[in-house]
């Protein structure tokens, strides 16, 4: 099969390798129809996550018609459409019982790593670094789904795969960012970063209730989708004091919540940014977390900041006393999918949403490299990328 | 339940090959009982693992259910021909607070070949294994799966 592969940092190939097989009882292997680039992806491309190696397969927002099933697989059946969350829960554990599918006790046979790390390790994850199980993602035209039972949404026949693709990740994502929001009638959310995890939750917090949503970025194309799904926005290269900003556009009281979804990458002319680059570059610091600070920083007393951008170290110069001084609740963490999916499939299919609003290019597997390339360096056009099979 | 009197007494090691580790797993003390007691169990967990498996595999039902209490020990120690002596033990106790079972894996060899790992991490890999397998009838892995790498390329 073809699939694409991580060969360094700014480096993904095409390569033609085996097919993958049937390892475990559980496991499906699902012909791959519809695939997506996430801007986690672009954390591997950068090579600000360790742990990855030449050669894995890349990809975590995946859908496909399923194949062949193993021994012990009960509810998935050869020719099911189904849609693969990026998270591999085993179903059984405690963390999956209670629906913390991410925290799956079970499913990373690397969880050595980041135990070391963390205390505890987190779930495996399709196509993201050895820390998170080596997993082969779903950038290719055949993939591996373990357990399959717990890591599959089955779509009913005739829906467009781009309508439901989104359901894999940053649907379910937004979507949980708004709702660790704790959301009530009236309530402003600011939102840093206008990616397409950014629209979801956008997008998600005008369904849970929020009177008002202000998005935050600097290209002004995303800004411009954020306006056209009911945000009001602000370009942070043409504000120098946002919290002032902020503070003035919600009456002087401040954002009720304030979701940060840019993680460990931000961009920003500050020199605590320009620090951090250095810092990142030099391998003396892991993140940059800037928007983080801000979103600190301008929430008011008694607000949630809810944290669905990626973090992987340590981060410098963290306002902990201004979260300590104004009381403010702190959520975080990848997302649990499974338990997202099926209640975001009803909306869809509701009409509440269309997620594929996000998409602005449409590519072949052949033009992977290329994709990487266009939406690392050009995010005011290149805002979602969809990779379909032929 | 009273885990006052559990039978983990951990300073009784021998510092220099008792190597041990814990895990919990949601399923009851009995469950657990059950599944360390199937040989099949335990050699499924332990293939794979970087150990020298010709002096380990070996392995007979030494020790079973303490009378009288929901505490479990169990022992497999290697057969007497083995060239080298060994033994793995496992305390089995219900977690406190209704989380399921505590169980703790002590692995003491004469002298074994870890080849790899650090053995208490080792120890630790091979628990996390056995939760794993008897909580979802299967060890994850990654083993055998294709990639980008050499041994994957059709050209
Ligand atoms: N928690 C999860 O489970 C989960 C799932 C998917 C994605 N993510 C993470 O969410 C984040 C966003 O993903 P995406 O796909 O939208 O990525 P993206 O890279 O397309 O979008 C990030 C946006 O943030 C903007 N930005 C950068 N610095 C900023 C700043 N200082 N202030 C405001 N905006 C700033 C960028 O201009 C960009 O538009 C990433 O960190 C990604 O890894 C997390
Ligand atoms: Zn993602
Ligand atoms: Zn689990």
């Amino acid at each position: 099969m073809r699939a694409l592969t991580w060969e360094g940092k700014h480096d993904i190939a095409l390569k033609h390798v085996h097919d993958p097989t049937i390892l475990n009882p559980n496991d499906a292997i699902v012909r791959v129809t519809t695939t997506a680039i996430c801007g986690s992806d672009l954390h591997l491309y950068n090579g600000v996550i360790p742990t990855m190696e030449k050669g894995d397969i890349m990809g975590h927002e995946t859908m496909g018609e399923v194949m062949e099933v193993g021994s012990l697989v009960k509810n998935v059946k050869v020719g099911d459409k189904i849609v693969i969350p990026f998270d591999i829960g085993c179903g059984h554990c405690h963390h999956c019982q209670d629906e913390e599918f991410s925290a799956c006790d079970n499913s990373n046979p690397n969880f050595v790593i980041p135990e070391k790390l963390y205390g505890y390790s987190g779930a495996g994850l399709f196509g993201y670094s050895h820390m998170y199980g080596g997993y082969a993602g779903g950038q290719a035209e055949f993939i591996r789904v373990p357990f399959v039972d717990t890591n599959s949404l089955v779509i009913p026949p005739g829906i467009d795969d781009e309508k439901v693709l989104f359901l894999s990740d940053i649907f379910p994502t937004g979507y949980m960012a708004a709702e660790n929001c704790n959301i009530k009638p009236g309530d402003t959310v600011a939102v840093w970063g206008a990616g397409p995890v950014g629209l979801m939750a956008i997008k998600s917090a005008f369904l849970l209730g929020a009177e008002r949503v202000i998005a935050i970025d600097h290209f002004e194309e995303r800004l411009k989708i954020a306006q056209e799904i009911g945000a009001e926005t602000i370009n942070f290269k043409e504000e120098d004091a946002l919290t002032e900003e902020l503070r003035f556009l919600t009456g002087g009281r401040g954002p009720d919540s304030c979701i940060d979804a840019v993680g460990l990458e931000a961009h920003g002319n500050t020199i605590l940014n320009a620090i951090d680059t250095v810092k990142q570059k030099t391998k003396l610091g892991t993140d940059r977390p800037d928007a983080l600070r801000h979103a600190i920083q301008a929430c008011r007393k008694g607000g949630t900041v809810s944290i669905p951008g990626v973090y992987g170290g340590f981060l410098d110069k963290f306002p902990f006393g201004a979260a300590f001084g104004k009381g403010l609740t702190l959520k975080m963490g990848q997302t649990h999918t499974q338990k997202y999916m099926k209640p975001l499939l009803e909306r869809i299919l509701n009409d509440e949403i269309d997620p594929s609003f996000v998409i602005s290019h449409r590519f072949n597997l052949e033009d992977g490299p290329e994709a990487y390339k266009n939406f690392n360096e050009k995010k005011d056009e290149f805002i979602k990328i969809v990779m379909k099979m032929q | 339940m009273n885990t006052s009197q559990s039978p983990i007494i951990l300073e009784s090691r021998d510092k220099q090959r008792g190597f041990f580790s814990s895990t919990n797993s949601p399923l009851e003390p009995e469950q657990v009982y059950n599944f360390c007691q199937n040989k099949e169990n335990v050699e499924k967990v332990l293939q794979g693992l970087p150990l020298d498996l010709d002096n380990f595999l070996e392995l007979v039902l030494d020790n079973s259910k303490q009378a009288g209490t929901d505490q479990y020990e169990l022992r497999w120690i290697n057969k007497p021909q083995s060239k080298f002596e060994g033994s793995l033990t496992f305390y089995i106790i219900g977690a406190p607070a209704n989380r399921g079972s505590l169980v703790t894996a002590i692995a003491d060899f004469e002298k074994i070949n870890f080849k790899t790992s650090k053995p208490s991490t080792l120890i630790e890999i091979f628990l996390r294994r056995m939760k794993a397998l008897m909580e979802t009838g299967e060890i994850p892995t990654t083993k055998g799966q294709t990639s980008g790498r050499k041994e994957h390329l059709l050209h």
